[in-house]
């Protein structure tokens, strides 16, 4: 069954891709390429649209399959779980690593005391009630959403677009091409964002153009994060100030306008919205997954154990963010390296199958 | 049977109640007649020249049977039928029907009487307009028929009639266009009609609880209103309408929230002063429900972002209050609603004091009491004003309104962003008859934005609204989507 429009798909695209790319992403990718980072950046959004396009062709090809049975027809039953169980595991982290940024936002920034454990609830509460209400839902709350935040960020990154001088980076490639690969090969994790539209796989009504407007969407949010993440590292890559969170530095720093510090409510409404907005889409797909590997019916035991299993981890794994930082650049991305090759390969191999017209059972 | 068995045999039917009159009638050649009818609610007028006088005047042949000579001559002059069964009997009558007895027939006629007090169609006082058409509709169902059929002089305005309630009997309508509105809601109201099993409809808000698909919905999913000329716009759109007999308020299927946003005046205005106005009430609307929490958050969990000279001038309003800024301002609102729910309630000129005590002395005493601060005052009375803009959400805006400010106390701005994702999500699940509640907007349909919160021109409302299922696409004499 169908549960979104095109339109509707195109915002969930653009709300995972965003994750974490205007807060933790230029920052870490600042501490592995410098002044090349911007490089990597472009790079990585190279890895992302491209394993885009391989998914919205693939959703193209099997409009009213379920991901389930392209799977076991293209790669056998076992190895169908196992790649389920995998894109669980790393849907898992994405989801703890996106909550962990919220809490640790509003730690750093706005809280005393923010007690993790009120936190994951209220959090799950939410997030679990639009993912178990499906994509449908979750459609409609992003197209509300969407315009309200794009121009929230739009106020807050043209705000400081007076003061960049494009000449602070130069000159590029000091110290060769490697710096910038680095740089991306440490983050690819930022760039796995397009990983979860697998999930969306029979649930999207095709319109015209669909591949050249998704192709598009995710274009414009690769000029719009390079477009910011160029900014920021003009004003603020030489500076001592480099933080956390990069949208809030940008926001919060201005070295002109005093009063422009209020704008940091803006992009922090925005920014949490959208992290709510992702993470909703992260837990749908889980219960997706859930779904398919236990069979059941309906996605709220399956969206249960996910919440169960994300609540545990959020509330318990209380790592810093530095240290999260730490374990992403320097491991987890090696492995979301391989999915991204991996998912790649599925892709192929399924855009190969021939298109069923015969709904599975299981969606 | 003997006449005076007959007439008993009913009265017991009617629990012998004193309101059932009886009057006997001997015809001109002798034969005996009984009419019976219920006190105050037959025209007396009609029943002497149109019931007793042609009754008096009989005279029959050996032939012919006494009941069908007198229907002859009562047809001239009223809406006369046989009834079948005692169950006809005993309903006509409580229609106000009145019922003839013959002692020499068998036969019961009943003969359409009935006066029922009705008021004028004003203006409804929940719906006032500065331009554009006043009238209202009243408790009667066939004036508020006659004010519809006013209006859509088409044939394919089409009428169906219900009987609800096993003891009130109420008469219940469904009206839709057969050519615009989409049958499979006709159907479906159709049969949630059928199945209301309930001793009695006293309002037409007992049907609309049994229409709406969810039984625990926070927000409508039915329309309401009390004016025709409203009424008869949303079945141009493709709607059907519900009129309950006893009722001035008639109900409209589907429904959306934009509906709440509009009015009629909208209609009766430029079409830039419209969108001015829409904009307005979805702001206000929004403060209404926000304005506290924020407030609250900031007092309670973020107080070092406020700029300085505004933390200056609310720390000075806020020192001595022996509250937390959360109790405080739960006080004032829990203080404002009872005021708002009493002076509903108290008789009208106890209300105008009463309000005036409220606003002026109560909120002063308070202030100067020390017990709570000016500005949390003040933001609740800001916030009360607000919640007026939208008259139909008004419940809605006063219970989120305080769901908000308690989140807004315990998590802060967090609470409040959670709240508002949380509220969104709700509504975006929502579908009322297939429409979603919160289109056009969340699903984008980008025809009926024309008249979403920005409105064109009238002659630019060419298409019906694709957010409700119909079956035209045109609102224009050439559509040709049927054919």
């Amino acid at each position: 069954m169908t549960e979104l429009t095109t339109r509707q798909f195109i915002f969930v695209c653009l709300f995972l891709g965003i994750t974490s790319k205007l807060m933790s992403m230029p920052v870490a990718l600042y501490d592995s390429a410098s002044n090349d980072a911007i490089w990597s950046i472009l790079l990585g959004f190279v890895i992302e649209i491209s394993l885009a396009i391989l998914i919205c062709l693939v959703i193209k090809k099997h409009p009213n399959s379920s991901l389930f049975s392209l799977l076991k027809n293209s790669v056998g039953t076992v190895l169908a779980y196992i790649i389920l169980i995998i894109l669980y595991a790393f849907i898992t982290i994405k989801l703890f690593f996106a909550l962990e940024e919220v809490y640790t936002f509003f730690k750093e920034f706005l809280y005393d005391y923010f007690s993790p454990l009120m936190f994951a609830l209220a959090t799950f509460f939410v997030i679990g009630y639009l993912s178990y209400k499906g994509a449908r839902t979750i459609g409609r709350v992003l197209e509300i959403l969407f315009p309200i935040i794009i121009l929230g960020l739009l106020v807050t990154v043209l705000s400081n677009a007076g003061f960049v001088e494009f000449n602070t980076q130069m000159p590029y490639f000091k110290e060769g091409i490697l710096p910038s690969l680095e740089g991306t090969l440490k983050n690819v994790f930022y760039f796995g964002n397009s990983i979860p539209l697998l999930l969306f796989v029979g649930k999207v009504k095709i319109s015209n153009h669909f591949i050249l407007k998704s192709s598009l969407a995710y274009l414009s949010l690769a000029i719009f994060v390079s477009g910011f993440c160029f900014a920021y590292y003009d004003i603020f890559g030489h500076s001592t100030i480099l933080g956390l969170f990069a949208l809030i530095d940008y926001s919060q720093y201005n070295p002109y306008i005093l009063d422009l510090q209020r704008l940091n409510w803006l992009s922090i409404i925005v920014n949490v919205t959208k992290l709510f907005c992702s993470t909703s889409i992260m837990l749908y797909c889980l219960g997706q997954i859930g779904k398919m590997i236990t069979h059941t019916q309906s996605t709220f035991i399956p969206i249960v154990v996910a919440c169960t299993i994300n609540f545990i981890i959020a509330t318990f794994i209380n790592y810093e963010i530095d240290a999260i930082k730490y374990i992403v650049t320097h491991y987890v991305s090696y492995i979301t390296l391989a999915i991204i090759l991996l998912v790649a390969i599925l892709c192929i191999i399924m855009i190969a199958k021939r298109s069923q017209n015969v709904k599975n059972t299981i969606q | 049977m003997d006449i005076k068995k007959k007439i008993e045999d009913l009265k017991k039917d009617f629990s012998n109640t004193c309101d059932l009159i009886t009057k006997e009638l001997t015809t001109k050649d002798s034969q005996k007649v009984a009419l019976v009818f219920i006190d105050n609610v037959v025209d007396q007028l009609i029943l002497t020249t149109s019931v007793i006088a042609p009754l008096q005047d009989l005279t029959i042949t050996s032939s012919t049977d006494i009941a069908d000579t007198a229907m002859q001559r009562i047809l001239s002059y009223s809406q006369v039928s046989e009834v079948k069964t005692k169950t006809e009997l005993i309903n006509g009558i409580l229609n106000g029907f009145c019922a003839i007895l013959f002692e020499s027939s068998e036969k019961i006629l009943i003969v359409k009487c009935v006066k029922w007090i009705v008021r004028l169609p004003v203006e409804p006082p929940t719906s006032a307009v500065v331009k554009g058409p006043r009238e209202g509709f009243v408790e009667d169902i066939m004036t508020n028929i006659s004010l519809i059929r006013k209006r859509l002089k088409t044939p394919t305005l089409k009428i169906e009639n219900f009987k609800i309630g096993c003891k009130t009997n109420s008469e219940v309508r469904l009206l839709y266009l057969v050519d615009v509105a989409d049958p499979l809601i006709i159907d479906k109201v159709r049969a949630k009609l059928n199945q209301i099993d309930i001793d009695g409809i006293v309002d037409s808000n007992y049907i609309s609880e049994y229409l709406s698909a969810g039984k625990h919905y926070l927000f409508k999913q039915i329309g309401y209103t009390e004016k025709p000329d409203i009424a008869t716009a949303k079945m141009l759109e493709g709607r059907v309408v519900i009129l309950v007999d006893g009722s001035p308020i008639a109900l409209t299927i589907p429904f959306i929230l934009l509906e709440d946003l509009q009015s009629s005046n909208d209609y009766y205005t430029a079409p830039m002063r419209a969108t001015f106005l829409r904009y307005l009430r979805l702001f206000a609307g929004l403060l209404a429900i926000l304005l506290p929490g924020i407030y609250v958050a900031v007092l309670c969990h973020h107080i070092k972002v406020i700029p300085i000279k505004i933390l200056i001038t609310i720390t000075n309003s806020i020192q001595g209050i022996p509250l937390s800024p959360l109790l405080e301002m739960l006080f004032i609102i829990f203080l404002f609603e009872t005021l708002y729910e009493a002076s509903l309630r108290m008789p009208r000129y106890l209300g105008l004091a009463l309000s005036v005590v409220g606003a002026l002395i109560l909120g002063e005493t308070a202030v100067s009491a020390g017990l709570v601060s000016p500005p949390a005052v003040l933001i609740v009375a800001i916030t009360g004003v607000m919640s007026y803009t939208l008259p139909e959400l008004t419940s809605q805006i006063s219970l989120l309104r305080l769901i908000f400010t308690i989140l807004g106390g315990f998590m802060g701005l967090f609470g409040l962003i959670l709240g508002t994702v949380f509220l969104i999500g709700y509504l975006a699940n929502m579908d009322s008859y297939g429409s979603p509640y919160l289109a056009p907007f969340a699903p984008k349909i980008k025809s009926d934005l024309k008249d979403g919160l920005m409105r064109t021109g009238i002659p630019n409302l060419d298409t019906l609204p694709k957010s409700i299922k119909n079956k035209k696409k045109r609102r224009t004499q050439n559509d040709r989507t049927n054919n």
